[in-house]
This record gives C-alpha cells, sequence and structure tokens, in this order.
C-alpha cells in the first residue's frame, strides 16, 4: 500500500539512541563545571540538540511531509517567544520589591 | 484481519494516515504550548530568585533524575523499534518493544516515587506545605511549587502514555495493528516521545543547572 514514509534503518535508530545517551552524559558533565550564566543556556541547548534528534528520527519527522515539520517549529518559535518575553520582562525590572512585596532574596 | 477501514472523506487510507500524522503533530505542539507556561514561570521565578534555585537545584537528588533520564531515553528507543517492527509486519517484535516500554515507563514513575517519598520525609513540599528547615525561604518554597507542579504533570502523562501503549499492546495482540495499519502504533509512540523530550528540559532545570 502506498506510504508517505520510508524505514529508519536499525543502525540509524541505534546511532541516534547512543548520541543521546552521549549528549546526555554531557550534560551532566557539564552541571559539575562551574560555568556561571552560561549554564543554563548550554544546558538548555544541549537539551534542545537531544529532542531536535528525537523529533528527527524517532519521531520520523525527517521522512514526513514538511507541513508536519512547520507545525512543529511554529511550536518551538512560539514557546521562544513566550518563555524569551516573559523572562527578559522579569529580569529587566526594577530589582526592587514589586507588587506583594516580593523581592530577589538573596539581595535581602 | 479485518481491513483497515477509511473514512469516507478521505480518497484513500494514506491520505487519511497523513492527516492523523499532521493531527497528531498539532495535539503534541499544543502540549508543548501547556508546559511552555511552566518553563515560563520557571524562568521568571529563577531570575527573580537565582541563588535559592540553585540552591535547590543542588539539594535535589541528581541520581534520580539522571537515572529517569536514562530511562526514558532507553524507553524511547524501545517505542521506536516497536514502530520499526510493526512497519515490518513483525507483530511479536513489536509486542516485546512495546512491553519493554510499558516496563521502562513503570520504572521511571516507581524511582519518581521514591524521590517524592524523600521529598515528603524532608518536608520539601509545594507552597503552604512545605516544611524544610535545612534551604529555607520564599525562592525554596517556589521552586518546590513549581517542582511539584512540573514533575507532577509530567507523570500524568507519562501515565497516560503508558495506558496509551498499555491498550495499543492489546490492538496488536488481536491484529489490529499491523503493517497495512501501523498509524495507532505511530501515534501513540509520538505520544511518549514527547513525555520524553519535556523530562529532556525537566532535568537540567530541575537537577542539572545548580
Amino acid at each position: 500500500m502506498p506510504t508517505d514514509h520510508r524505514n529508519v534503518s536499525l543502525t540509524g535508530y541505534l546511532a541516534t539512541f547512543a548520541a543521546l545517551v552521549v549528549l546526555a552524559l554531557f550534560s551532566l558533565v557539564l552541571s559539575f563545571v562551574g560555568l556561571g550564566a552560561w549554564a543554563m543556556p548550554i544546558a538548555l541547548v544541549v537539551a534542545g540538540i537531544k529532542a531536535l534528534l528525537v523529533a528527527l528520527v524517532f519521531m520520523h519527522l525527517v521522512e514526513q511531509p514538511s507541513a508536519n515539520s512547520f507545525v512543529a517549529l511554529s511550536a518551538l518559535a512560539l514557546v521562544v517567544v513566550f518563555i524569551g518575553l516573559v523572562v527578559a520582562d522579569v529580569d529587566t525590572r526594577p530589582s526592587k520589591s514589586v507588587s506583594g512585596g516580593v523581592g530577589r532574596d538573596s539581595r535581602r | 484481519m479485518p481491513a483497515p477501514r477509511t473514512a469516507e472523506h478521505f480518497a484513500d487510507l494514506a491520505t487519511q494516515q497523513r492527516a492523523a500524522r499532521l493531527g497528531m503533530w498539532t495535539f503534541l505542539a499544543s502540549e508543548v504550548l501547556l508546559f511552555a507556561g511552566l518553563f515560563a514561570l520557571y524562568g521568571a521565578y529563577r531570575v527573580r530568585y537565582r541563588d535559592a534555585f540553585a540552591e535547590a537545584v543542588r539539594h535535589n537528588t541528581l541520581w534520580f533524575g539522571t537515572t529517569n533520564t536514562f530511562v526514558l531515553l532507553t524507553s524511547s528507543l524501545t517505542v521506536a523499534l516497536a514502530v520499526r517492527a510493526i512497519r515490518a509486519d513483525r507483530c511479536g517484535s513489536a509486542l516485546v518493544f512495546v512491553g519493554l516500554t510499558i516496563v521502562l515507563g513503570l520504572g521511571f514513575l516507581g524511582i519518581k516515587g521514591f524521590e517524592y517519598a524523600d521529598h515528603i520525609e524532608h518536608g520539601l513540599l509545594p507552597a503552604r506545605f512545605f516544611s524544610s528547615d535545612v534551604i529555607t525561604g520564599p525562592g525554596a518554597i517556589i521552586f518546590y511549587t513549581i517542582y511539584w507542579i512540573a514533575t507532577g504533570l509530567h507523570g500524568v502523562h507519562v501515565t497516560a502514555g503508558l495506558c496509551v501503549l498499555g491498550w495499543l499492546a492489546t490492538r496488536i495482540a488481536h491484529d489490529r495493528v499491523d503493517a497495512t495499519n501501523p498509524v495507532a502504533l505511530e501515534l501513540g509512540a509520538m505520544y511518549w516521545h514527547l513525555v520524553d523530550m519535556i523530562w529532556l528540559f525537566l532535568w537540567p532545570l530541575l537537577y542539572l543547572t545548580r
């Protein structure tokens, strides 16, 4: 019967899994390295690479019509805009008390 | 077995299956946006309480979170291999791989259960139930409130994924899902991969960024 996919080879699945394990170990090692302010963005980028591998190979996005990739990329873009704006807003506010008396506890 | 049923508004089965995959991606996108709200909340409070959040992350048991990461990564491989097997009409292999995925998923929940018990014992609970005297302050309380909501919501998704996989296992066993009609297993596997992907972000936020 006609299908719009072709099978990823067994080697492809195992290589992807190996890459995910290596990246997870890399994330773990990074957590013991003092990266300071870079720790969070680097950890999220590595997590993003892992998620991309899962989506492309395990979820077969690479085999499917581009409309499916468009949906996935749209969600990703909206998440980045949403979280980015929220964090930027809070991070650029005056550090004095805000409504409700909540402030930076580390500065108290 | 009965031939796969094509709904009358689709030209053929292949078109119906393509539509099903697109529909699943749309559903998963909405799930991602659900978790995005929690991630935004985490981000907002993390910049507000940098030190308290880092201390709370250091306080979490790295071993629990890391083990669960490898458990879920392995389960993603096994469910992907189940899809590969069903496409090749190896229903027995597909059933074994789905079974392995369910065992790994239950393992994830079991480990999470031990971790929750540890948190409860040490008073690391959400909101007004927080009673730890080891780490204190509003930042720690907010961290563990978000922690319980995020991991709890993720746990609900793991449980839902396990129910779907269990149902799919019975469908495969009764020859209702096979090489001519693998799309149900494909969609179930996609849901399971999403559960894995969400955890790939929760892991660094809750255990690694110390």
